[in-house]
């Protein structure tokens, strides 16, 4: 386990790590801090003060972000959704190096699988019997639905870490694996540019040789400057290869970290360190980005209500099921993983990009029910002491 | 080894997106790719032509020429164009690192010298180029005028743009290679005086062609001169006093601070119509005129902000070199070239006698003076859009001559900072 200094777990802090106040005060006063019980922030997601900004600034209200402007931004968020995929690629990575990992493989995958099967088959159900307008078939879009409901917010912890909250939270990191790997699966099904096999072997080796280059360069470079062009260059040419593609820049991106783990020498830490100074900008950027492409139809509005009780109640039984495997107390386990997590937004933008522009409806539903489930998980979750 | 087999890497990835998927990927779809290359690959050619001891940047150019549109496609034009964005970034980040440079109490003692080797280089290779380019127009491969006050007025426009050279360049040479000295003062004080003429000669220029080419003259030409200039410097010295704020009370995250007043001044400035160059210039000189910074922090931020900036910006150049224009005109080119930098010698070493400067390493100053890039390119596009009747034919002049000036003029400069012992003297 890895504490960070503002006492975060997991490498997947991307959500811990983007800037908190003065939001999370302010919204520590506003929602009734429930998650208190465990010693879990009470609110996990300054994501959401960057989706509303988005959105103020988005084509809806201000139009500072217009379609042109987004147009332009897409390079930008691929190669957010890369960082994004690096990061996810190197907690796995070092996870599988460190052994030990099956437990927590076995309980992020089983806890994965249940809520997006909860998720998708519901949405299907509904989508399939309402006759919505939607962009691609009412399958694909349950699918992309359930997969971007199964990420979780990276925790803060205010208290003490015990070990079963320090396993839920691994969970939330490592449940973004089969996130991903699933993802890439269904931005090739939407995209159809390639076969869905040759898109995901062509992003997977793509990546991998980019991470091949990076293992001779990182380490060769002369100076700081010099091995910071090579960074930020790897992770701008992963977006970009994948963007190039019509692929997932998660997968090239968890692809090349994979790569930096398991070879010999120090890449994955230079990675680390350098991105590190990226890190808030560009996530910043794609929570922006993804706020701004919110249109409120009635389509995106109808997926977005019940997205929101399908994701809670997958969740809650996914923590059930895995609190037998794992034998962590499943009320801690549902605390921890049901704030909604960066990378399920992330999922949604990089399948509006491959979808085409104008296509607003599953990033729109699925960002709204983020903040939607943000809001329901501080609300709802357990008061002190009910939890454990 | 390594960086061969990394490169290696890199371009077989290329290859395989080419011919793997060459069907997919719109416009705005290859942005990151062709930044992300480029990012990586022309920074490897940078490494090569550092140990060939030639500067960095024209590895980064070379690399745009070798995989740009012209030869081996890599980076197609759509991409080239994509390239293009951090244009205006990397000029405004390279004129503040010549501001940064600029100490004024320093160069005071220096500054009749400068403004006198400048003037006779700028004004003494134009004049004689005018001439010889009136006389010989009618035996030239370019359209003609009418009549010899027309032609007076094209030769004008076309003699400022051939002189005129790139202060962006020069200026990337001296941070490339960190270097500090007689010379290098010199020439970044001759390029930033020439950045001022180019400026007003080639508005007057301009007026002389409406006018004599029966096109109404713009009376509103020299207020606007005065907006642009005192504009400029004024807006300039406003930003970096709000800079040199910031270092001093929060000097926090300073090479995203950096990066991001850049990218505010690149969108700002033209849009107000002030100079690029100049405005951030200025914002440079208050920086280390007014509140110098202390300690290290500004050296490392500009360092680790402009590297990226070069890379992408002269790749970009490279990429969209026209390699055409230089075949159309070929040898007509290649002589006028020649001619240019015999008078830029010859001009600047008298205007360092003038001067009574020592020769060494006044004698120098001519090779800093060689290169040309995109303001060339940038008004050379404005001559074609306004005179159809002989624009266009000037700017294919110029498309090739800057072809030609971009490639030879930062090996020659790297080549005098070399002789004048000045190369890495700002890291001692």
């Amino acid at each position: 386990m890895r504490r960070g200094e503002s006492g975060e777990v997991g490498s997947d802090a991307l959500d811990a790590r983007v800037p908190r106040a003065p939001l999370s005060a302010t919204l520590r006063a506003v929602l009734p801090a429930r998650r208190a019980a465990l010693g879990v922030g009470a609110t996990a997601a300054p994501s959401l003060m960057f989706i509303l900004v988005g959105a103020a600034l988005g084509p809806e209200l201000l139009n500072v972000l217009s379609p042109r402007v987004l147009l332009h931004l897409d390079a930008v968020v691929s190669v957010a959704l890369a960082a994004l995929g690096i990061f996810v690629g190197l907690e796995l990575g070092a996870l599988t190096r460190s052994g030990g990992a099956r437990p927590l493989l076995l309980a992020a995958t089983t806890e994965a699988t249940i809520t997006i099967g909860v998720v998708t088959a519901a949405m299907f159900v509904l989508l399939s019997r309402w006759g919505l307008p939607l962009p691609m078939e009412p399958g694909l879009v349950a699918g992309i639905l359930g997969i971007s409901s199964c990420a979780s917010a990276a925790v803060r912890f205010d208290g003490p870490v015990t070990p079963d909250l320090a396993f839920a939270s691994r969970v939330a990191d490592i449940e973004d694996v089969p996130l991903i790997a699933l993802g890439a699966v269904v931005v090739a099904m939407a995209s159809g540019s390639l076969p869905v096999v040759a898109n995901l072997l062509a992003a997977i080796a793509a990546g991998a040789a980019v991470g091949l280059a990076g293992v001779l360069l990182f380490e060769r470079a002369a100076g700081a400057a010099e091995r910071g062009v090579f960074v930020a260059g790897s992770v701008v040419l992963l977006g970009g290869v994948a963007a190039f593609l019509e692929a997932s820049p998660l997968l090239t991106g968890a692809t090349a970290a994979v790569v930096w783990v398991r070879m010999r020498g120090a890449a994955d830490q230079l990675v680390r360190a350098d991105l590190r100074k990226l890190q808030h900008p560009l996530v910043a950027l794609l929570l922006i980005v993804a706020g701004a492409s919110i249109q409120l139809t009635t389509a995106a509005l109808w997926i977005a209500a019940p997205l929101v009780l399908f994701r809670l109640t997958g969740k809650l039984l996914a923590s059930s099921a895995t609190a037998a495997i794992a034998r962590v107390p499943a009320g801690v386990l549902g605390t921890v993983l049901a704030p909604p997590g960066i990378v399920g937004v992330a999922l949604a933008l990089n399948v509006q990009q491959v979808a085409g522009a104008g296509e607003t409806t599953l990033v729109s539903s699925v960002t709204t029910a983020a903040v939607a489930s943000e809001i329901l998980a501080a609300a709802l979750l357990p008061r002190s002491g009910e939890a454990a | 080894v390594a960086r061969a087999g990394a490169f290696a890497l890199i371009l077989g990835t290329m290859l395989f997106l080419q011919q793997f998927a060459p069907q997919v990927g719109g416009a705005p779809r290859t942005a990151a790719l062709a930044l992300g290359f480029a990012l990586v690959a022309a920074n490897l050619l940078g490494g090569v032509a550092e140990r060939l001891r030639l500067p960095r940047l024209s590895g980064y150019l070379i690399f745009g020429l070798i995989c740009g549109p012209y030869l081996f496609n890599l980076i197609t034009a759509a991409m080239a164009r994509e390239l293009q964005i951090v244009n205006g970034v990397a000029i405004v980040l390279i004129a503040f690192v010549a501001g940064l440079e600029l100490n004024v109490a320093h160069l005071r003692p220096q500054l009749r010298a400068m403004l006198v080797i400048g003037s006779t280089a700028i004004i003494g290779t134009f004049v004689v180029l005018l001439g010889l380019l009136w006389a010989a127009w009618p035996f030239m491969p370019l359209p003609d005028p009418g009549g010899p006050i027309a032609r007076l007025a094209v030769a004008a426009v076309a003699a400022m743009l051939v002189v005129s050279f790139s202060p962006t360049v020069s200026i990337a040479v001296i941070a490339d290679s960190r270097a500090r000295g007689p010379l290098t003062e010199l020439v970044l004080a001759v390029v930033v005086l020439g950045d001022f003429l180019l400026i007003l000669m080639f508005a007057l220029a301009m007026q002389l062609a409406r006018w004599s080419t029966g096109g109404a003259a713009d009376v509103n030409v020299l207020p606007q001169l005065a907006w642009e200039i005192g504009g400029s410097i004024a807006f300039g010295a406003i930003v970096g006093a709000l800079f040199a704020f910031y270092l001093k009370m929060v000097a926090r995250e300073l090479t995203l601070v950096l990066l991001a007043l850049c990218v505010l001044l690149a969108v700002l400035t033209p849009a107000l119509h002030f100079e690029l160059v100049l405005t951030a210039l200025a914002a440079g000189l208050v920086v280390e005129n007014i509140a110098p910074p202390e300690g290290d922090q500004l050296k490392v931020a500009v360092e680790r902000g402009a590297l990226p900036v070069l890379i992408v910006f002269f790749a970009g150049a490279g990429a969209s070199l026209q390699l055409d224009a230089l075949a159309v005109l070929g040898w007509f080119a290649l002589a006028i070239s020649v001619i240019r930098l015999l008078l830029v010698r010859a001009t600047a070493n008298l205007g360092v006698r003038l001067a009574r400067l020592p020769e060494m390493p006044g004698n120098l100053v001519w090779m800093g003076l060689v290169s040309q890039a995109g303001v060339t390119l940038g008004l050379a596009a404005i001559v074609a859009a306004e005179f159809p009747a002989w624009g266009p034919a000037v700017q294919t002049l110029v498309l090739a001559l800057t072809g030609l000036h971009v490639l030879a003029g930062p090996v020659i400069f790297k080549a005098a900072l070399a002789r004048a012992g000045e190369i890495g003297k700002l890291d001692e």
